[in-house]
């Protein structure tokens, strides 16, 4: 067993788990924030993507030990239902949305994205999305919404 | 998922120590994108104790530098590192151009080139490029240092000659001569995310009168163990690229991939595109 | 246009904001107290007799709740979408490597995983049946005893007098065409969560696409009445097809039931792949007729479908093709046969467009190679002999009197293709 202890969403949390505890199923089953997924538990999908220290990394690929002392960023800790965060008004309004489970992990990538680049060609909205999988919109509509989510972002300075 | 036990190294000394203290069942981990894989995969079939010690925030390791015509690259630098380095894309551009077409972003972010070298892949996307420059390849352990050519650090797919004990600190190898050119190819199954079936990294420098000076040519996943293709090289030393050299180089660099792989079901594919990718690679350098 | 409610506008999904937020409950989101973890051990061969299952190290793993093998089933043991021939845990033989042999609940997954290495399974292994060619070969064995072949289903289609149309066609196309097994892949793996309550009475809540169904099986199955269990469909993170079938419900209502703790079962990926129902792979023996101007007169064509170890849907799905082979185009005689076969290989049933892709493959290259052997293009061609309104279906001849799509697309398309043609086409 060993205790870890980070910010996750801005707040500390402070654990004793097993050494050998993914960060994604820490999130999920010991911090109940599932709004992370895991689709593959091996890289391929991105569904479990979250930023650590504001880059976007996958959940499943980590153990929850290497991020000890380090901040921690989930789908929870950007907008709520009632106070979407622009990236997740720009899903919801173009349609980027289908089943669903990719959706957190597209949309931690993107906020990994756009915070460093906030006028973001297709061809960077592309890349900074192309380490996650969709199988449901054929990625048009995502690649829009990131778009349209640059552009309130811009509006909102 | 395997049963290990996690320690955090927070310098090379402390490294050192832990995989001395564990040795027997110590392995280190970096990113962790290949070890993540690989544990889990055992989770199948070994219960023995392991040990991982985290290397990854030893800052040590974390540098990228210049010394003269010298450059080191700290073992922890991550792809997407050397990816945004301004220098490294100024100095080695298909350095950075590999490491930009590692996996996806959050690979990229974890993985470091430290890990890409040890985990020995005939795939992996650093190594034709600091094969094509000559690396070396800094080791330490309790015993002292030590320095190796990264070309005999290689063993064979997956194996290097690292000991145990050892770590792999940094990468070092010398500015390419002023002027070059530089490209760095790679082919795999879809285009985001995939792993190279084959890739291959290319730097010339001409004279004054066009003719090819330096040349250094190196291919993955085509042969055992990477090495500079002299084969490759000295079609072009002393001459200019013409169309009728890239056509020599594209038949050759087949003869050479089947010389030392032997014929494999996958020939077929791979002689074809390998020889039309040595000869656009080799082409857009002019 | 007439100014409509819905069509023509964008429409806001309801569970969309629920979806980017991370708050959508799918069914691994999904805790209760209590709760236990469910696996389930995985046949090690395609085709094998089971001579002996021994749980006894399983059961004593400190963690581990319950065990259980075939013989623990209550009900009739037996499921299916079409035909009941699938078991919760296999008895006598395992017919594919996905093939469910024991079931475990534990504390942890860590020991449940455990718990499935310590079972050891007396395999006495057979022959298996690997394609459709081997599937017909009278030396294969059987996949289901309960047959007297591995034919599942053979179906006719017929319209006029398909070898008399081929004596008088200029042009006869034979091809065959094969097509593989394809993984539907969606994002998320299947899980299931069963909470039994004091009385016995189940709740199952699982990613799906026909709820009652479902509870139908799991009832029969479990030796349950219908009115004992509640099917409740999680956020399904995509389906297409494959999530029509049991997948992971049936299995943690069983451990629940057993337990009497609710139970989740989630799979990993790579036992959702080696498990999970796929596309069907099909051969089709095709033979085509046509006159030189074009016109097609004549089809003809055996098609066979590998459904793997269990019908699925595969009887409607490869019958389906055989009423789409003949593509959107209107041909006079037509004469195709189906086959739905049992193999060793993983089950095919449901996926988008349910048998018609894999015989548009077929009609589609032959109306392309067609065009070339004539010279005519390809849009011609398709025009030439598309379905309009007033023409009548192959397989059911049914007049269709509007709503025929295709000649308006085809002719919306037709000047990019020609300008693509004029500029060179595919040797540009
Ligand atoms: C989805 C996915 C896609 C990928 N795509 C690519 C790709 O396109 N191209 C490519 O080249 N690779 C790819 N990889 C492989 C991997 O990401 C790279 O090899 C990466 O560079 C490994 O670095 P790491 O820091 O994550 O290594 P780790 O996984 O942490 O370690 C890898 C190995 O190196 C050893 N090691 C680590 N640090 C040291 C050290 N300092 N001294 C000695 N030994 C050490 C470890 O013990 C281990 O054996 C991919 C992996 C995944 C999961
Ligand atoms: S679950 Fe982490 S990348 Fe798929
Ligand atoms: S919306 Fe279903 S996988 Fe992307």
């Amino acid at each position: 067993m060993i205790t870890i202890k980070m910010r996750v969403n801005g707040k500390q949390v402070c654990e004793t788990i097993k050494d050998n505890m993914t960060l994604v199923a820490f999130l999920r089953d010991t911090l109940r924030l599932t709004g992370t997924k895991k689709g593959c538990g091996v890289g391929e999908c991105g569904a479990c993507t979250v930023l650590v220290d504001g880059l976007a990394v996958d959940s499943c690929l980590l153990l929850a030990a290497q991020v000890d002392g380090k901040s921690v960023t989930t789908i929870e800790g950007l907008g709520s239902i009632n106070q979407l965060d622009p990236i997740q008004e720009a899903f919801v309004e173009t349609g980027g949305v289908q089943c669903g489970y990719c959706t957190p992990g597209m949309v931690m990538s993107a906020k990994a994205m756009l915070e460093k680049n906030n006028k973001p060609s297709r061809d960077e909205i592309k890349k900074a999305l192309s380490g996650n999988l969709c199988r449901c919109t054929g990625y048009t509509k995502i690649v829009q919404a990131v778009e349209l989510a640059a552009e309130k972002m811009v509006q909102d300075e | 998922m395997r049963d290990v036990k996690f320690l955090k190294a927070t310098s090379i000394g402390e490294a050192i120590t832990f995989l001395d203290e564990y040795r027997g069942q110590a392995q280190l981990i970096a990113g962790g994108t290949d070890v993540l894989v690989q544990l889990r995969e055992e989770e199948k079939t070994i219960s023995s104790p392991l040990c991982l010690v985290d290397v990854f925030d030893i800052m040590d390791m974390r540098a990228i530098q210049e010394e003269g015509d010298l450059i080191r690259i700290g073992s922890m630098v991550t792809h997407t590192e050397i990816a945004e380095s301004a220098f490294l894309n100024q100095a080695v551009p298909f350095l950075s151009l590999a490491c930009s077409q590692v996996g996806g972003p959050q690979i990229r972010n974890r993985g470091t080139v430290g890990g890409n070298i040890v985990n020995a892949s005939p795939a992996a996307d650093s190594v034709p490029v600091l094969i094509a420059l000559d690396a070396m390849v800094h080791l330490r352990s309790n015993k002292g240092k030590r320095e190796v050519p990264l070309s005999a650090f290689f063993v064979g797919p997956y194996k290097t000659s690292i000991d145990e004990g050892e770590l792999l600190t940094e990468i070092t190898f010398k500015r390419l001569p002023e002027g070059s050119k530089t490209n760095f190819v790679k082919v795999g199954r879809r285009r985001a995310l995939s792993i190279s079936r084959m890739n291959l990294a290319v730097s010339m420098h001409c004279d004054a009168q066009g003719h090819v000076d330096d040349m250094r040519f190196a291919a993955g996943s085509v042969m055992p163990r990477p090495r500079r293709i002299k084969e490759i090289e000295s079609l072009f030393l002393g001459k200019t690229a013409t169309p009728e050299l890239l056509q020599k180089a594209k038949e050759e660099i087949g003869e050479v991939m089947v010389r030392e792989s032997g014929i494999r079901k996958s020939t077929i594919y791979k002689k074809p595109v390998i020889g039309d990718i040595t000869y656009s690679a080799i082409e857009s350098l002019k | 246009m007439t100014d409509y409610k819905y069509i023509g506008k964008r429409i806001q999904r309801k569970d969309a904001k629920a979806k980017v937020t991370g708050k959508a409950l799918y069914a691994e989101d999904m805790y209760f107290q209590d709760m236990l973890i469910g696996k389930v051990l995985r046949s090690a061969h395609p085709h094998a007799r089971i001579k002996g299952i021994d749980i006894s190290k399983a059961q004593a793993l400190p963690g581990v709740v319950c065990v259980l093998t075939a013989k623990d089933v209550q009900g009739t043991n037996r499921y299916g979408l079409a035909v009941s021939d699938q078991e919760v845990l296999v008895e006598k033989k395992a017919r594919y490597c996905g093939d469910a042999i024991a079931s475990v609940a534990a504390e942890t997954e860590e020991i449940a995983l455990e718990a499935l290495r310590l079972i050891d399974v007396d395999y006495e292994v057979l022959p298996a049946v690997s394609s459709i060619e081997q599937a017909f070969s009278p030396e294969s064995p059987l996949v289901h005893e309960r047959l007297e072949s591995n034919v599942l289903q053979k179906t006719k289609v017929r319209k006029g007098d398909a070898d008399k149309a081929f004596l008088e066609a200029d042009i006869i196309l034979e091809n065959t065409f094969t097509t593989q097994c394809v993984e539907h892949a969606y994002m998320e793996r299947e899980c299931s969560v069963a909470v039994c309550d004091c009385d016995g009475a189940l709740t199952v809540w699982e990613p799906c696409q026909y709820p009652v169904r479902s509870r139908r099986q799991i009832a029969k199955a479990l030796g349950l009445k219908f009115s004992q269990v509640r099917v409740i469909q999680s956020t399904t993170g995509g389906a297409f097809g494959s999530k029509d079938d049991i997948t992971t419900s049936i299995h943690a209502a069983m451990l629940s039931l057993n337990t009497k703790r609710p139970v989740k079962y989630a799979m990993e990926r790579e036992e959702s792949i080696a498990t999970s129902s796929k596309r069907h792979p099909f051969r089709m023996e095709c033979k085509l007729g046509a006159t030189k101007e074009g016109k097609l007169v004549a089809l003809k064509a055996d098609i066979f479908g590998d459904t793997g170890a269990y019908s699925s849907l595969g009887i409607y799905v490869v019958k389906k093709a055989g009423l789409h082979i003949s593509g959107p185009y209107e041909i006079p005689n037509v004469h195709v046969d189906t086959y739905t076969l049992y193999t060793n290989n993983v089950m095919s049933g449901a996926f988008r467009g349910f048998g018609v892709p894999q015989a548009h493959v077929a009609i589609e290259i032959q109306m392309d190679i067609l065009a070339r052997k004539i010279g005519m293009s390809p849009i011609d061609l398709r025009l030439l002999n598309c379905l309009r309104a007033g023409t009548t279906t192959t397989a059911t001849s049914h007049c269709i009197p509007h709503s025929v799509g295709i000649d308006q697309t085809l002719e919306k398309v037709k000047p990019y293709y020609d300008e693509w043609k004029a500029e060179g086409g595919l040797s540009r």
